[in-house]
C-alpha cells in the first residue's frame, strides 16, 4: 500500500530539483539617498526600511549613497512606501530603479 | 563658607547630555538626526577635576558622573530626550589648618527635552539642518542632603530643587569626509531653597574629520574621526537669599580634542576639555580638566 505513494514523492522531489538548483526569482529596488553621511544613520535608514513586511533585507551604501533592498521572493515593490520610510529616516528620496535576481 | 566652585563644569556637564549624534560633538549634543520611531541609548562617564583655588582654601573638587541619555524619534523632525544624571562630589578643603571633606552622591536632576529640525537641506553626500530646541530641569534629585556638618552646600546637593529651563539652537553640516556643528543655548535656573544657581549662556563649536578608513569602501564601513571642540560658557551669579554671590559665575573658554569610533550600530567616543581661559568671579574655583567617556547605542 504504501509503495506508490513514495513513488508519487519520489517524482515530486525530482520535478523541483530544478527549483531548488537555480532558487526562485526576487525584485530588488535600488534608491538614491541623499543626506546619508555617517553609519549610525545608514543603519537607522536599513532598519526604517525593514518596517516594509515585504523587504527581506536592506543594505546601505555611503560610497554609492544608495540604499539596495530584496524583496521576499513573491512579492512586489512599493517604491512610495520606501521613499516614504526614507523621509521618515531624516532622509531624502531619490530615483528608484527595479530590477530582478535570482535567490540563492 | 559658600564657595560654587566647578560651577561651569558642572553646567558644562549637564548640557553635554541633550541627545545623540552620528559623529556628532562630545560636549554637546544636540545634532543628531533621530529616525522616526528609533530610540538611541547614550551613556557618558565625566570626570571633573578643579583644584586651582584663588582663596587660602585650598578647594579641591572632584565629580565623577554617569549621563544617561534615552532619545526617541517622534516624527522625522521632532525628537524628544530624557536625561538622567548619577554623580558623586568630593569636595576637600583646608579649615582651620586641617583637612575636611564634604561628599555625595546620588541621582541628579532629570532634564527633558524636545528638538524640531526646522530647516533641512539634503543633497548628495552631504546633509545640513538648524534645528531649535527646549528642555526643562526638573527638581527630581535630592536638594535637602547633609553629612555631619550639617545641611551641605548647593553645588553638593545631587538636585537642585528648582525647575530649570533651556532652550537654544544648533546648526549641523555632516559630510562624508567632515563635519561641523554650532549651537547657541541658554538656561535659566529657579529658585529653591533661597538659591538661584547662576543662568547659563554658552556658545559652542565642533569640527569632525573622518580620519579612517582613508578611502570609503562598499556598504557601510566604520568611521574613526578625530575633533576638535571649543565651548564657550557664560554663568551668571548665584542668587542667595535675594543677593548676588560675588564668588561665582564667569566665563570660561574649554578647548576639548576628541576622538570617536562611529559603527553601524553603536558609538565609542572620548575627549578632555580643558579650560584654556577662565574669568570667574572673586574666589569661584577654576577647573582643571573634564575627561568624558562613553558610547551610544541605536535600538
Amino acid at each position: 500500500m504504501q509503495r506508490p505513494y513514495l513513488k508519487h514523492l519520489a517524482a515530486a522531489l525530482a520535478l523541483c530539483l530544478p527549483l531548488m538548483a537555480f532558487g526562485a526569482e526576487r525584485q530588488v529596488v535600488d534608491i538614491a539617498v541623499k543626506g546619508m553621511t555617517c553609519p549610525f544613520c545608514a543603519y537607522g535608514l536599513e532598519k526604517s526600511l525593514r518596517k516594509a513586511d515585504e523587504v527581506d533585507h536592506a543594505a546601505a551604501s555611503l560610497k554609492d549613497q544608495n540604499v539596495r533592498i530584496e524583496l521576499k521572493p513573491g512579492t512586489q515593490p512599493d517604491i512610495a512606501r520606501y521613499k516614504q520610510l526614507i523621509h521618515d529616516a531624516g532622509f531624502t528620496p531619490g530615483e528608484a530603479k527595479v530590477s530582478r535576481e535570482e535567490t540563492k | 563658607m559658600k564657595p560654587r566652585p566647578g560651577c561651569i563644569a558642572t553646567a558644562a556637564l549637564l548640557c553635554a547630555a541633550a541627545g545623540a549624534a552620528n559623529a556628532a560633538p562630545l560636549t554637546f549634543n544636540t545634532a543628531l538626526p533621530i529616525s522616526k520611531d528609533e530610540w538611541i541609548l547614550r551613556e557618558q562617564f565625566v570626570y571633573m577635576k578643579s583644584t586651582d583655588d584663588p582663596s587660602p582654601m585650598n578647594r579641591r573638587m572632584e565629580v565623577s558622573g554617569l549621563m544617561s541619555v534615552l532619545g526617541y524619534g517622534v516624527t522625522r523632525d521632532f525628537a524628544v530626550f530624557a536625561v538622567l544624571p548619577y554623580a558623586d562630589k568630593r569636595l576637600s578643603m583646608n579649615v582651620g589648618g586641617a583637612d575636611a571633606t564634604r561628599s555625595q552622591s546620588g541621582f541628579g536632576d532629570a532634564m527633558f527635552m524636545g528638538r524640531y529640525t526646522a530647516f533641512e537641506a539634503n543633497a548628495t553626500g552631504h546633509t545640513f539642518r538648524i534645528a531649535p530646541f527646549l528642555g526643562v530641569k526638573a527638581p527630581t534629585g535630592d536638594d535637602h542632603a547633609s553629612d555631619r556638618l550639617g545641611r551641605l552646600p548647593p553645588m553638593l546637593q545631587p538636585g537642585s530643587g528648582s525647575w530649570d529651563w533651556q532652550g537654544g539652537a544648533v546648526a549641523s553640516f555632516q559630510s562624508l569626509d567632515w563635519g561641523w556643528d554650532v549651537q547657541l543655548a541658554h538656561q535659566r535656573n529657579g529658585e529653591a531653597n533661597s538659591f538661584r544657581a547662576g543662568a547659563v549662556s554658552r556658545l559652542d563649536l565642533s569640527v569632525q574629520r573622518r580620519l579612517w578608513p582613508g578611502t570609503l569602501g562598499e556598504g557601510v564601513p566604520s568611521f574613526l574621526y578625530g575633533g576638535l571642540e571649543a565651548n564657550l560658557i557664560h554663568v551668571a551669579k548665584d542668587r542667595v537669599n535675594g543677593a548676588d554671590d560675588p564668588n561665582s559665575g564667569g566665563t570660561t573658554l574649554f578647548l576639548t580634542p576628541t576622538v570617536q569610533y562611529v559603527t553601524r550600530k553603536w558609538v565609542l567616543e572620548a575627549g578632555i576639555q580643558i579650560p584654556v581661559s577662565q574669568h570667574l568671579n572673586g574666589s569661584a574655583l577654576r577647573n582643571d580638566y573634564i575627561l568624558t567617556t562613553g558610547f551610544r547605542l541605536n535600538f
